[in-house]
């Protein structure tokens, strides 16, 4: 049941942060339209600077599915807890784009809530380098061999 | 060594990942709180004396209208000047029976009646249909329209910062009690607010109507 759940975490929130990329992407588009920003002009920096996380850890994340890193793939907590993130990222940009009650929603008639989504930009690079952090300590973890493993590979 | 090394990395993996578990599971539970409470509808039957001397006006408004009615003039500056009362009568007494209907109003719902009353009352009531009372043929209402215009002015405004000031709501930092009965003080004095303008609006197409008795004799 435990190896069940933890196959589904694995897999689902490997489909939901693309999905959490897009949106904030979209947001974060619409957010620099307001401003005036253009994208790709001088503030392509600030623009991967929120991008950059989501790229970092979908790398990884393709890593572990590719190279089978069965140290995270079987990690239940590290899987849970990453699920838990996406989540809380979707629902980031679900109440962004679709809480009409937060009334900011209304104002600039592009029917997104800037100021939150802005508010939360801080905890999402927070949650994604720390499950980056930890994916690539794990990962090192599972190419440092014990002295026990050694012994046996050179039997 | 390198067994001390790989559990020491595994514990330092889980620790940032038990941080990253706490952190989120916080936003996660304080998102949920914070979209319920900003779900949260006030109740406003306390004010239902504004909403009573709203009403009245309007049917006093009526009774001008229909005793204009009754003297059978079909044309002329007076009888435009009736039409377009008519047209702001109907509109003040639409809105009444959606105020009325409601006595339990969120956030949105606030915003939304501030909204209507600018869109319904302010753009197409006053500025399409009687802002022309600057230009009209009539004396009457050539003479009120600089205290007319001041006073429907004063409404705009008044309106414009109550639907300003109920977007404090947005705040993402929504956690305590104390801000969040600011906050749903705020929402019920804007309702107020808004209320008082359809009511003061009101008012002054019930002194129009009058001057339009008055002057048609």
């Amino acid at each position: 049941m435990v190896k069940l759940l933890n196959k589904i975490f694995f897999h689902v929130k490997n489909l939901i942060l693309p999905l959490d990329m897009f949106v904030t992407v979209y947001i974060i588009i619409n957010m620099f339209r307001r401003l005036e920003k253009s994208v790709f002009g001088t503030n392509l920096l600030e623009f991967l600077e929120i991008i950059f996380p989501f790229i970092l850890l979908l790398i990884l994340w393709l890593m572990n599915l590719f190279l089978n890193h069965k140290k995270i793939q079987n990690n239940t907590f590290y899987n849970i807890t990453s699920f838990l993130v996406v989540c809380t990222i979707f629902i980031f940009c679900y109440r962004a784009i679709m809480d009409e009650n937060m009334l900011f929603w209304h104002k600039y008639g592009y029917k997104i809530t800037f100021n939150y989504f802005s508010d939360q930009i801080a905890p999402i690079k927070v949650m994604l380098y720390g499950l980056s952090i930890s994916n690539i300590i794990l990962i090192i973890n599972e190419h440092v061999k014990s002295d026990n493993e050694e012994l046996n590979n050179n039997w | 060594m390198k067994k001390f090394i790989k559990e020491y990395l595994n514990i330092i993996a889980i620790s940032i990942t038990g941080f990253i578990f706490v952190l989120t599971s916080f936003y996660f539970v304080i998102n949920y709180y914070h979209s319920e409470e900003v779900k949260k509808q006030i109740y406003v039957g306390q004010t239902d004396s504004k909403l009573i001397a709203y009403k009245d006006s309007v049917d006093k408004i009526k009774n001008n209208l229909d005793a204009f009615q009754r003297k059978g003039i079909t044309t002329g500056s007076y009888y435009n000047m009736y039409s377009n009362l008519n047209t702001c009568y109907t509109t003040l007494v639409e809105n009444y029976y959606n105020i009325e209907t409601n006595r339990y109003y969120s956030a949105n719902d606030i915003y939304n009646l501030g909204g209507k009353f600018q869109s319904e009352v302010l753009n197409l009531c006053w500025a399409l249909h009687l802002s022309s009372i600057k230009e009209s043929n009539i004396n009457n209402f050539k003479k009120v329209s600089p205290i007319v215009t001041s006073e429907i002015n004063s409404i705009s405004k008044n309106t414009n910062n109550a639907l300003e000031e109920i977007m404090n709501n947005s705040s993402y930092f929504y956690t305590t009690k104390i801000t969040s009965f600011t906050i749903r003080n705020y929402l019920t004095s804007d309702y107020n607010m808004i209320i008082d303008s359809y009511q003061d609006f009101a008012n002054i197409l019930l002194y129009l109507s009058e001057l339009l008795n008055e002057g048609g004799n």
